[in-house]
């Protein structure tokens, strides 16, 4: 059709509907509809990551970011009750007109680098001279694919002592199943921090966004910053802090 | 087969936009949003250079691409309790109306 592999038209497609709602996500005067807009950016996303073969990419891409993230973000504005405001106010005429001349600066740069690079001219062929990085990679390919352990390296050299089967790969291929055997290898460390950061996170949004009064049975003390809460203990370091503030906002 | 060059182009494409959002808009919430459509696009570069290191069986990009997802969701999370937080101080969430640290 027209020229183009049928893949090469749905990634067209998918690209202009992706660029397209970016674009509304930055025009829409309403909070709402900058988020709805985003919600369609994301799904047309979604769909390049299985155009590249990538489909957990593309379920974590539906799963995280539509499904919870601009959840998130839809519950907090109709939490706020954000009213629509004038997108462009005449005071900030400076900043209107020169946010667009640098996004379209960036946008040049960017492109340039694209379409000087490799990628572009050489058609993403890889410019080692000796071509051993390509012959490392296609080792790993062929470890990752067959799950048997290289047993020499791009050189020619050993790289293993023992031979035999010892280990046995998981009877399935596909990306999921490939990336998750490699989650759970080569990227274990960063797995389980992502677990710590998770906790963080959590625990840090309860905390901050706690309301004061909720917080502070005191009223004295309720727009001074993040307390943990709590009444503190008769006798304690901290009913001594709380009782000498109470005074000197009385003394006030 | 679908060129690398042409994910990248569309990345710099979204990331640009997304850019722009930041400087434009002055809503917090609208910025934020803007934030996270420019790591999309970054997510995508990485999945497309992934792809195009012989046919995508390496997984370098994809495992960033997981942990860039982990600390979006936690940033999201955080920042909007700091928003909430502060539109209740502030009853405002323009971003030329937060200029200052206290009270």
């Amino acid at each position: 059709m027209f020229g183009f592999p049928l893949e090469q038209i749905i990634f067209i497609v998918l690209s202009a509907l992706a660029i397209i709602t970016a674009m509304g996500l930055v025009i829409f005067k309403d909070p709402v509809h900058s988020a709805l807009s985003l919600v369609l950016t994301f799904f047309n996303v979604a769909g390049m990551y299985i155009l590249m073969g990538a489909e957990f990419m593309a379920a974590i891409q539906v799963l995280v970011y539509s499904g919870a993230i601009l959840v998130l973000f839809l519950f907090v504005i109709m939490l706020l009750q954000v009213r629509p405001g004038p997108s462009l106010n005449p005071l900030r005429f400076f900043q209107s007109k020169f946010a667009p001349v640098v996004g379209v600066a960036l946008l040049a740069e960017i492109l340039l680098v694209v379409l000087t690079s490799n990628f572009f001219i050489n058609g993403g062929k890889l410019t080692d001279t000796n071509n051993t990085q390509a012959a490392n990679m296609q080792k790993n390919v062929a470890y990752v694919v067959s799950g048997k352990i290289p047993l020499v390296d791009a050189q020619g050299a050993s790289v293993v002592t023992g031979t035999g089967n010892w280990y046995q790969p998981p009877a399935a291929s596909g990306h999921t199943a490939l990336f998750g055997k490699e989650l759970y290898s080569r990227f274990i460390l960063p797995f389980e921090i992502s677990s710590i950061i998770l906790l963080v996170a959590a625990i840090g949004a309860i905390v901050i966004s706690r309301s004061a009064l909720a917080r502070d049975p005191g009223e004295f003390r309720d727009k001074r910053g993040i307390s943990l809460g709590g009444v503190a203990a008769p006798g304690s370091p901290q009913a001594f802090e709380v009782e000498k503030e109470r005074k000197l906002i009385m003394k006030k | 087969m679908i060129p690398t060059a042409w994910f990248l182009i569309v990345s710099g494409i979204l990331f640009s936009i997304g850019m722009t959002g930041v400087l434009l808009r002055r809503n917090v919430l609208v910025i934020f949003m803007c934030v996270e459509l420019m790591m999309n696009a970054v997510n995508l570069t990485f999945v497309a250079f992934a792809r195009s290191f012989n046919k995508g069986v390496n997984f370098a990009g994809d495992g960033f691409v997981v942990f860039i997802v982990t600390v979006a969701a936690a940033e999201a999370a955080v920042g909007l309790a700091i928003i909430v937080s502060l539109a209740r101080q502030q009853e405002s969430i323009d971003a030329d109306s937060i200029d200052l640290l206290k009270d």
